[in-house]
């Protein structure tokens, strides 16, 4: 062999220790290859073979991949920025500095931390967005969308509790103002503001509270409906196409099969899994094409993420001073149109319409159930579902642009060109 | 389609960002100020040594993270990373940042720190985040001339030695009647 260290790799493997962690080596045959998905602990969600439109680009922009990327990607630096922070006013904000000047790759690792975060945020409505444009909610794949929206929520929920923890300005006050939205729901919203600051108002109690909520609970039930998510992919025929309704097995009869054969049918296979009704020529072996596609996505993540950490910090204002409120206050960025929504109606901007929409959202299948459009991106046969959807998406990005631009002290209007966003602090 | 090798310009084009990246975000995070002052005073110290003694002492100086964590004021200051020759007499006169405290018995730094009177961030360790000239830093460094602001806060203002102003200013505040 031509490369000294693939050398001795292939010795090791083949050694008696080897051939006991490797079950199946590296795929030297068609067979191998289906194999090396099958056998391996860390890839046998993936099938031995994928149909070829799985792997265009264009098909899903990898969007659902990116945001698991930067899950992962955020469960690393996490885990490494813990061994540095104590969730207690008193030194929450300290531990920041610390990580920022004396803690070796601090800076990067906070920094990386933050940007995936707010990409992550991005990456899971645009998941959304995608999954919708091309029908891939429909049967059978509802209740998939269902727990993709729940892990939307959650994505919303991870980001939130971890804004609080720097313990600062910003993110003292965007939690109060968001904490403040959840008290307007009627009957509950005391009590729901209540559960979740541990108080009346952002206090240490708080902030052990989002802490744990942030670093344990959230990360462990998304864990938990990401499994079932992907699994879920899987058992729902792979990706959504467009020839998917139109090979249906299940409207074969046995007796159309022809007499006249040796060999007996032994039942037909229906339903989605496993792959169905599939032309053997669309398909292709996932080793090595849909895996080492999925590898360099990843690494084409984390170089956005490192471009972002290494060249822009993660913001820090003040240490937080719960007597000297912002003027204006503002939530987090993806709750701004939220904010907005609530400067002209508490009840109905706060919560009866977000309500409305996310029972709209999740009811979203079972509600569109043509089976018209799967797979293909805009199709025309779902013109009035798309308006609709995008009617709502275009309302929803322009009151967060409105809150993030156009809102300065007071909530009044501002043109962003023309004043400063904050009065002095 | 099964082959491998058509993947592996990708992998390395990407592989070799990545690791330009992560290159650069070290390097970036190695090449602090401090590290350079405290290597200039290593290198100061070990040119002055007379003897084998003071030799040897001045090479086993460490280059790390100074902090004082003053009792009771409730700070860390990190100054000492760069003002590292705030306690030896012999640089009285050099140049910041390697330059002796005047006075130091006084209010040894060990003590009190320093922000407690020149206020700044003592957190930090890079010169403008330090001295405060930073956005979302509200106590910035008093300019010498302003210092003796901050012996009120624990001498009573009538009779400090040494700040002459701080005394003649609050002399003049009850002389004008400033209060009530």
């Amino acid at each position: 062999m031509k490369n000294p260290l693939m050398h001795i790799w292939m010795r090791f493997a083949a050694s008696r220790v080897g051939r006991s962690i490797f079950r199946v080596g590296l795929p030297r045959s068609n067979l191998g290859r289906a194999q090396a998905m099958v056998s391996s602990f860390f890839l046998h969600l993936h099938p031995a073979k994928v149909h070829r439109r799985s792997l265009k680009f264009t098909t899903t922009l990898g969007l659902g991949l990116i945001s698991l990327y930067l899950f992962l990607i955020l469960i690393f630096t996490g885990v490494l920025l813990m061994f540095f922070y104590v969730p207690h006013p008193d030194q929450a904000y300290a531990n920041m500095k610390d990580l920022e000047f004396v803690v070796s790759a601090g800076s990067l690792l906070r920094n990386m931390h933050r940007w995936a975060a707010h990409l992550m945020v991005l990456a899971v409505f645009l998941h959304m967005l995608r999954v919708f444009y091309t029908g891939a909610y429909k049967t059978p794949r509802e209740f998939n969308w269902v727990v993709g929206v729940t892990l939307l929520l959650l994505t919303l929920g991870l980001s939130f509790t971890g804004y609080l923890l720097p313990w600062d300005q910003l993110a003292f006050w965007a939690i109060t103002v968001g904490t403040n939205i959840a008290g307007y729901a009627p009957l509950m919203g005391e009590r729901i503001q209540f559960i979740l600051l541990g108080g009346n108002s952002v206090d240490s109690a708080s902030l052990l509270r989002f802490y744990v909520l942030h670093v344990m609970i959230l990360p462990g039930i998304m864990l938990f409906l990401l499994a079932i998510h992907l699994w879920r992919v899987r058992k729902d025929g792979g990706l959504a196409r467009p020839d998917e309704e139109a090979v249906t097995v299940s409207e074969m009869e046995e007796s159309s099969l022809p007499a006249n054969k040796s060999y007996g049918l032994m039942g037909l296979a229906r339903g989605c899994t496993p792959s169905v009704g599939i032309n053997p020529e669309d398909e292709v072996l996932a080793w090595p094409n849909l895996l080492f596609r999925e590898m360099l996505l990843f690494m084409a993540t984390l170089i956005v993420v490192l471009l972002m950490a290494v060249f822009w910090n993660a913001p820090l204002e003040e240490i937080a001073n719960p007597i000297h409120p912002p003027n204006p206050a503002k939530a987090p960025w993806y709750f701004l149109g939220l904010q907005e929504l609530v400067a002209y109606s508490a009840l109905f901007g706060g919560v009866i319409v977000p309500s409305l929409l996310l029972v709209a959202l999740v009811a979203l299948p079972y509600i569109d159930r043509s089976p018209k459009g799967v797979g293909a991106w805009f199709s025309g046969e779902r013109k009035v579902a798309i308006t609709l959807f995008t009617f709502c998406v275009l309302a929803a990005v322009i009151l967060t642009v409105i809150g993030t631009y156009f809102r300065g002290p007071n909530w009044d209007w501002i043109w962003p060109w023309l004043e400063q966003a904050h009065s002095g602090h | 389609m099964n082959t491998v090798e058509k993947y592996y310009p990708w992998f390395a084009a990407l592989g070799v960002t990545i690791s330009i990246l992560v290159l650069l975000g070290y390097f970036k995070d190695e090449n602090r100020e401090w590290k350079y002052w405290q290597r200039e005073y290593i290198q100061q110290e070990t040119e002055a040594a007379t003897t084998e003694q003071e030799l040897e002492r001045a090479m086993r100086i460490p280059v790390e993270i100074r902090q004082i964590l003053p009792i009771g004021l409730d700070r860390i200051d990190r100054c000492t990373s760069c003002h590292i020759a705030v306690e030896d007499p012999l640089y009285d006169g050099k140049e910041q940042p390697l330059a002796y405290h005047p006075n130091h018995s006084l209010h040894p730094v060990e003590k009190f720190g320093c922000t407690v009177c020149h206020r700044g961030q003592g957190l930090a360790t890079e010169r403008e985040a330090a001295h405060g000239n930073v956005k979302h830093w509200d106590q910035p460094m008093l300019v010498m001339e302003h210092i003796e602001a901050s012996c009120a806060k624990c001498h009573a203002a009538a009779g400090i030695p040494g700040a002459s102003r701080l005394v003649r200013g609050a002399r003049l505040f009850e002389e004008q009647g400033c209060i009530g």
